[in-house]
């Protein structure tokens, strides 16, 4: 059997066109750019990305954006009972994700009940009461959590002073308060429209009738460069708390291409979190934030507070290092082929191979093909992207241990 | 799906599986999508089936290892799993490759999921979990401490007390898989290394691969695998060794179990029917706890609803554990069914949709019966379910009654 991935991204119709199956064509005389590579799959996956989130939410009506994405999910799984497909929808602060993953003979039936409910059915004032209640519930449980806190203190340190991009993305108690159906309607019309957005479909679609078409459009011309900021800053935060949590968070310039960017964050994290872990560690990421003005390479911790100091030398000094010693020639494709395993294989689910090549869309214009991406990597690479770095942004939340650091004794 | 039945001789391997003949299957479905491309049968094994790679990229090996174990060598399995893993986990940090073990109730699963381009290292990494066990390190000491601490669990706490009695009337003489304290106790290096000769053997393996690669590839890559054939030896049918007495455990609640033989193991009907009494339970039951579990065991699958409450709810609790059955089939009715038709078929496709689920399904389903077509077959007897059969078969397990354990303060 014949399999193929179609990969489209749609731009003036991207929700108008019937997925019948999508075809290279169609996408192709829309004007908007098409890529299609052979995949044999068991499932279709199709992301739907649209360039609007959390930082969108009306002012006094955060929370609205996710609100309404727990709305539409309940209300299109309700749809979507009859048949075995599942769908999700997630916020992001600068986009909304929708994903479907169906059976491949009953994928066109769930898409079309997807997306007459996405844009086109009235919204459920009965669920948005009852995901409106859950929420409040859950953001009154949390009251009071110092990680809420540092969650907040580290989004507004990511971002220009003000920028709607740092808003807590559930919303406050009092906005979601405020917030009705109307709302998340207005929401709705306003930025799930049919004009924006990019979408993938992964699985065994054929597309009709070419398998492989080269883009007839050319890419976006570049935006000039940017970064997020250009001066560090260091907020420390002592609180009656048991663990200390850690942010060191750098930016990098808008235009360094993303999969060497994920190089650095994979070694950083494998350098700072091996197996076995070390024992003064609760937890440790190590992730890519994508803020208004560029990417963040970004480290979160936990940590025991008596180490604190120790973590926080140990993560500068990392990627310092990363910035000034080239990786050994036969060392350095050891790594590689470690980040190349983690990469395809966080793709394995074929809706996550759809989310990301959405991103790759919306932010490239073009989709990565990882696989060759990744084995083109170089130690001089690595090192030049660790040199591109700018300055970070410290955020730690903790015990105040006093001068001597040991804290409190029995 | 192709069968190559091909003749794998010392020396001649790839000659001889160019010559191999490809017979098209009798139930050959394009549109399948558990269906294996391939089947390759080499003489001394093992098996080979290939599956379309689902995954850009990614290669996933299933190497399925029948084993019995005999009631004097109960937990070894495990021991072998525990062994097994710890090598497989080491050798696989290099490369970033995922690698797993599972005891089943057939035998041992390994596998193995990395990027196509070490697909050869990935196939290394198999050759190695199913190589001579280390039973001389202090890794074999460590292991069946870990076990040890697993058997007094199904002992010391209530719900393993409950599930432990459940399955010992269900399948009685049939030891567990982690063992008990007293085979565990017995269970030393040598036995240990008698089961893996006995078991490990390359003809008795059967190997599930998802990946974009060439079938001489896969059995050059698999070649003398395993133990050396000639150490095959029955297993002992020894008794048991005598387990010390074992009292109550201490519980603050009362637990109350009953279970059910539903049919064949992984029959889709169990599934639908766990399903049906779990919606069941949920919808008309408050104030107790309950589970709804699907065994398999080798012969047969096993439904069994195990409940807990304090004591002001201990009455209601066992009525609705006992009522469960019986409730269900008065609420059944074509859209239930269907319901939880589609519920089961929705858990089956997103469990195989990476080349990782895929290899686990296809080749889980095969363990039992050894058919390639089985994982195909399931689902299609699953979509055949309705109201009318699943009544014959509660009304068949409501005729014959359950077998039931409790444990009560």
């Amino acid at each position: 059997m014949t399999r193929l991935a179609a990969v489209l991204a749609l731009g003036p119709t991207i929700l108008g066109l019937a997925l019948a199956p999508v075809s290279a064509q169609e996408a192709d005389a829309h004007g908007s750019h098409a890529v299609s590579s052979h995949a044999h799959g068991t499932v279709v996956a199709l992301a739907l990305r649209i360039p609007a989130g959390s930082q969108d939410d009306a002012p006094g009506l955060e929370g609205t954006a996710w609100l309404l994405a727990r709305v539409l999910e309940d209300q299109v799984a309700r749809a979507l009972e009859s048949t075995a497909a599942v769908f999700t929808a997630s916020v992001e602060r600068a986009s909304t994700v929708f994903t479907l993953v169906a059976d491949p003979t009953e994928w066109e039936e769930a898409w079309n009940a997807t997306d007459s409910l996405l844009l086109h059915a009235p919204l459920d004032p009965g669920l948005v009461e009852r995901h409106r209640s859950r929420l409040l519930e859950n953001l009154a449980f949390e009251a009071d959590s110092p990680y809420r806190e540092f969650e907040d203190v580290a989004a507004a340190l990511l971002t220009e002073p003000g920028s709607p991009w740092a808003r807590p993305p559930r919303g406050t108690s009092t906005s979601l308060a405020a917030l009705g159906t109307a709302d998340l309607e207005r929401y709705r019309a306003r930025y799930h429209r049919r004009d924006a957005g990019a979408w993938a479909v992964v699985g065994p679609v054929v597309p009709d009738p070419p398998a492989v078409v080269t883009p007839s459009a050319p890419p976006a011309p570049p935006a000039p460069a940017d970064m997020a900021w250009v001066t560090g800053d260091r907020v420390d935060l002592a609180r009656d708390v048991t663990s200390t949590w850690m942010m060191v968070a750098y930016p990098a310039p808008s235009d360094l291409p993303r999969t060497c960017l994920e190089l650095v964050a994979h070694l950083l994290e494998e350098d700072l979190d091996p197996t076995p872990p070390a024992p003064d560690r609760y937890s440790v990421d190590v992730r890519i934030e994508e803020t208004r003005r560029g990417p963040v390479l970004l480290v979160e911790a936990s940590v025991v507070p008596e180490a604190a100091a120790d973590w926080e030398a140990r993560i500068l000094g990392l990627v310092e290092n990363m910035a000034t010693e080239p990786l050994a020639d036969d060392f350095f494709p050891w790594r590689r082929r470690r980040f190349r395993a983690e990469r395809l294989l966080a793709e394995s689910p074929p809706e996550a191979e759809a989310r990301r090549i959405t991103a790759d869309l919306l932010r490239d214009g073009r989709v990565r093909d990882l696989g060759v991406e990744i084995w083109e990597l170089d130690a001089r690479t690595l090192l030049e992207t660790s040199r591109s770095l700018g300055p970070p942004r410290i955020l730690v939340l903790g015990p105040d241990l006093g001068q001597d650091g040991s804290g409190a004794s029995w | 799906m192709r069968l190559v039945f091909a003749a794998l001789l010392a020396g001649g391997l790839l000659p001889r599986v160019a010559e191999a003949q490809a017979v098209p299957a009798p139930e050959y479905r394009p549109g399948s999508v558990l269906t294996p491309d391939t089947v390759l049968a080499p003489l001394g094994g093992p098996r080979i089936v290939l599956l379309s790679s689902p995954g850009v990229g990614v290669a996933a090996l299933r190497l399925a290892v029948p084993l019995r174990e005999g009631p004097t060598e109960a937990g070894a399995g495990r021991l072998l799993r525990e062994l097994a893993l710890e090598r497989m986990r080491t050798l696989a940090r290099p490369v970033g490759a995922q690698v797993s073990a599972a005891r089943t109730p057939w035998g041992l699963a390994y596998s193995a999921v990395g990027a196509t381009a070490d697909f050869e290292y990935l196939a290394y990494l198999l050759r190695e979990a199913v190589a001579p066990p280390d039973v001389t390190g202090p890794s074999f000491a460590a292991a069946r401490l870990r076990l040890q601490g697993e058997t007094a669990e199904a002992v010391e706490t209530p719900s393993g007390r409950v599930a432990a009695d459940l399955r010992s009337q269900m399948a009685p003489g049939l030891p567990p898989l982690v063992g008990t304290p007293s085979s565990l106790q017995a269970l030393d290096a040598p036995r240990v290394r008698e089961v893996w000769l006995r078991s490990h053997q390359s003809s008795a393996m059967t190997l599930v691969v998802s990946a974009p690669v060439a079938p001489e590839v896969v059995l050059a890559a698999t070649r003398g695998i395993g133990a050396p054939e000639e150490s095959a030896a029955p297993a002992p049918g020894a008794p048991a060794p005598a387990g010390s007495r074992v009292g109550a455990p201490q519980t603050l609640r009362s637990w109350y179990g009953e279970a059910w033989p539903v049919g064949p193991p992984r029959d889709p009907m169990g599934t639908v029917l766990a399903f049906l009494v779990a919606r069941q339970l949920r919808a008309g039951s408050s104030g107790i706890e309950a589970s709804v579990e699907l065994w398999d065991l080798p012969d047969r699958s096993v439904l069994a609803i195990v409940g807990s409450s304090w004591a002001r709810n201990a009455q209601a609790m066992r009525r609705a554990v006992s009522d469960a059955l019986a409730a269900t089939r008065d609420a059944l009715d074509e859209g239930a069914v269907k319901r939880a038709v589609t519920q089961a078929r929705r858990e089956q496709m997103m469990a195989a949709r990476t080349p990782a689920g895929l290899v686990t399904v296809v080749g889980r389903a095969m363990e039992a019966d050894g058919d390639p077509l089985s994982a195909e077959r399931d689902l299609e007897a699953l979509r055949t379910v309705d109201a009318t059969s699943m009544r014959d078969l509660v009304d068949r397990l409501l005729r014959q009654g359950p077998r039931t354990a409790q444990a009560r303060p």
